[in-house]
């Protein structure tokens, strides 16, 4: 496949490009620092008050006087998407295996698939509420929901698209459905498998958010980061709603960047896509 | 010349009679081909595309049924012979090893693990590639890929093996270069081999007999035997009976096929 080899060489050519060196720290660096003095000086030219947008170090403060709060609620957050997120990681493979396994669960069962992905999670919600009560079991239920959808579409398509010449050599060896599926059908999946992963991750922290601000309880330690801010946007602490937007940030940013390593360390051997960044 | 009858010499190996496959809406690929493969013999097949060369294989290899015929191994009607499939493609898995590729069948097979590396390493080492045992596919050019792909078909001790255009994708001098590797590979181990092509050099330089097939619906022209022995080698493509055989060979080709241009040269593949 020479094709593939010089594909994955003018990636790396252009990879290196724009991001090798100084660049990667020093950009960020000046547009950030360009970004701060536009904010500080529309506040000044401008003169937005704080309860509008309040100054970088007001929410620094901020941050700092919450901590306990904001930390909290955040670890509470964390946890939901995680065991939302995992559930829907295990639930969509087993799930895609059994989609992919015949015509007919695919053909059955798919349909029912997009009809739940399509019904919106705000109406979805008080449903799932009203059979698991406020808490962190209709948080977790939320965020699978949200997650679910894009695993199984990718992991399927993943399962279903194996190369048919490859499916005829494990077929002249006389291999086992167990082995077909484990040695060559899912390897096989995995890079489609980790775009869904992607995918769910980004939505995961939007899932659990949500699922606070509608499930969450405010009794002190099991309130969420979206409950928390929730309480902050009543109290119109301005300064402390924008840590909170941070805060969430950093867990999205955690979620995406542990599943985005986690591809690179699964795929970067073989796939032409990882080799790259290598 | 003529179509060899079914009186099955005792060292009959393959036998397909009556053999015709038809898929959806009833439209025949094949009908009625009759060919005994005997014991350590190397037949090429070559056709138009389309002719069903690639469905003969498949056939043979037990991977789609026949509607009508039958193949025979060895007198019993299930393939209790030992078969590999050389495929057009490497179709090597790109997230194994070299060496992992090369012991999968013997991994299907429930072969423990330090065993079937020793025996994938010494059909790695023979074709070549020990140097490239522990690098993944997309690492590999074209050639070291097919050869990996022949490592791996010799893991199981063939009686039989399958080869469709192979070497179809490679520049001359690779496919020349394996063509004799195939040889080698062929007087140390002497398994049987059907071999589909749509080079005619390669089916004369490599088979004692090549049969031509005809195309709507497929099914076998004309054979021609090849009286050239064997061991051969490179100096074999300079022989008269090889230049004859190639003659021959195109001829009958030329008969089944009157508008040989080059998209049915590239359309071969299929």
């Amino acid at each position: 496949m020479p094709d593939a080899v010089n594909r994955s060489a003018r990636l790396a050519a252009v990879m290196s490009r724009y991001s090798g060196g100084w660049g990667t720290v020093l950009w960020p660096l000046v547009v950030g620092a360009l970004l701060g003095a536009a904010w500080y000086g529309g506040i000044f030219l401008f003169s937005i008050p704080e309860y509008q947008l309040p100054p970088p170090h007001r929410i620094v403060e901020a941050g700092l006087q919450e901590r306990e709060l904001l930390l909290n609620g955040a670890l509470q957050t964390a946890l939901a998407s995680l065991i939302g997120f995992g559930s829907s990681v295990f639930g969509g493979l087993a799930l895609s295996v059994l989609l992919a396994s015949s015509r007919w669960a695919y053909q059955g069962v798919y349909p029912y698939i997009l009809l739940l992905k399509m019904t919106p999670i705000i109406v979805l919600a008080p449903i799932v509420i009203l059979w698991a009560g406020q808490g962190l079991g209709s948080i977790t239920a939320i965020t699978f929901l949200v997650c679910f959808f894009p695993i199984v579409a990718n992991t399927t398509m993943g399962l279903r698209s194996t190369d048919a010449h490859l499916v005829d050599l494990f077929a002249v060896y006389k291999a086992k459905g167990w082995q077909q599926l484990f040695w060559l059908r899912l390897p096989g999946a995995l890079p489609f498998f980790m775009s869904g992963l992607r995918v769910a991750a980004a939505l995961t922290p939007i899932g659990a958010l949500y699922g606070d601000t509608v499930a969450g309880m405010g009794s002190g330690a099991e309130a969420g980061l979206g409950f928390v801010v929730l309480i902050f946007s009543a109290q119109f602490k301005v300064p402390a709603l924008f840590a909170s937007a941070f805060a969430a940030c950093v867990i999205g940013f955690l979620f995406v960047g542990f599943v985005n390593v986690f591809a690179w360390w699964v795929l970067h051997k073989w796939h032409d896509a990882y080799v790259a960044l290598d | 010349m003529a179509r060899r009858t079914l009186s099955a010499a005792a060292g009959a190996l393959v036998k397909l009679s009556g053999l015709g496959k038809a898929f959806e809406r009833g439209v025949p690929v094949l009908r009625d081909v009759n060919l005994v493969l005997e014991r350590g013999e190397l037949v090429s097949v070559v056709g138009p595309s389309g002719c069903g060369k690639t469905t003969l294989l498949r056939l043979v290899a037990g991977l789609v049924a026949p509607s009508e015929g039958q193949v025979t191994f060895a007198g019993a009607a299930k393939r209790r012979e030992s078969l590999s499939f050389v495929f057009q493609d490497a179709t090597l898995l790109p997230w194994l090893t070299v060496l992992d590729n090369v012991a999968l069948p013997l991994k299907i097979s429930g072969t423990q693990r330090g065993e079937r590396e020793g025996i994938a390493l010494s059909h790695i080492e023979r074709v070549g590639l020990a140097e490239a045992a522990r690098l993944y596919p997309r690492q590999l050019s074209g050639g070291m890929k097919m050869r990996a792909s022949i490592a791996r078909a010799m893991t199981v001790d063939p009686t039989l093996l399958l080869l469709d255009e192979p070497f179809g994708a490679l520049d001359e001098m690779t496919r020349d270069a394996l063509n004799e590797e195939l040889l080698r590979l062929r007087d140390a181990t002497r398994w049987t081999a059907l071999f589909v092509t749509h080079s005619v050099a390669e089916a004369v330089f490599l088979s004692s007999r090549v049969v031509v097939m005809a195309t709507n619906p497929g099914g076998i022209s004309q054979t021609i035997d090849v009286p050239l022995g064997y061991p051969r080698t490179a100096a074999t493509r300079e022989r008269r009976e090889y230049v004859e055989g190639v003659v021959a060979v195109t001829r009958a080709l030329h008969a089944v096929e009157p508008r040989q241009g080059k998209d049915a040269r590239r359309a071969g593949r299929g």
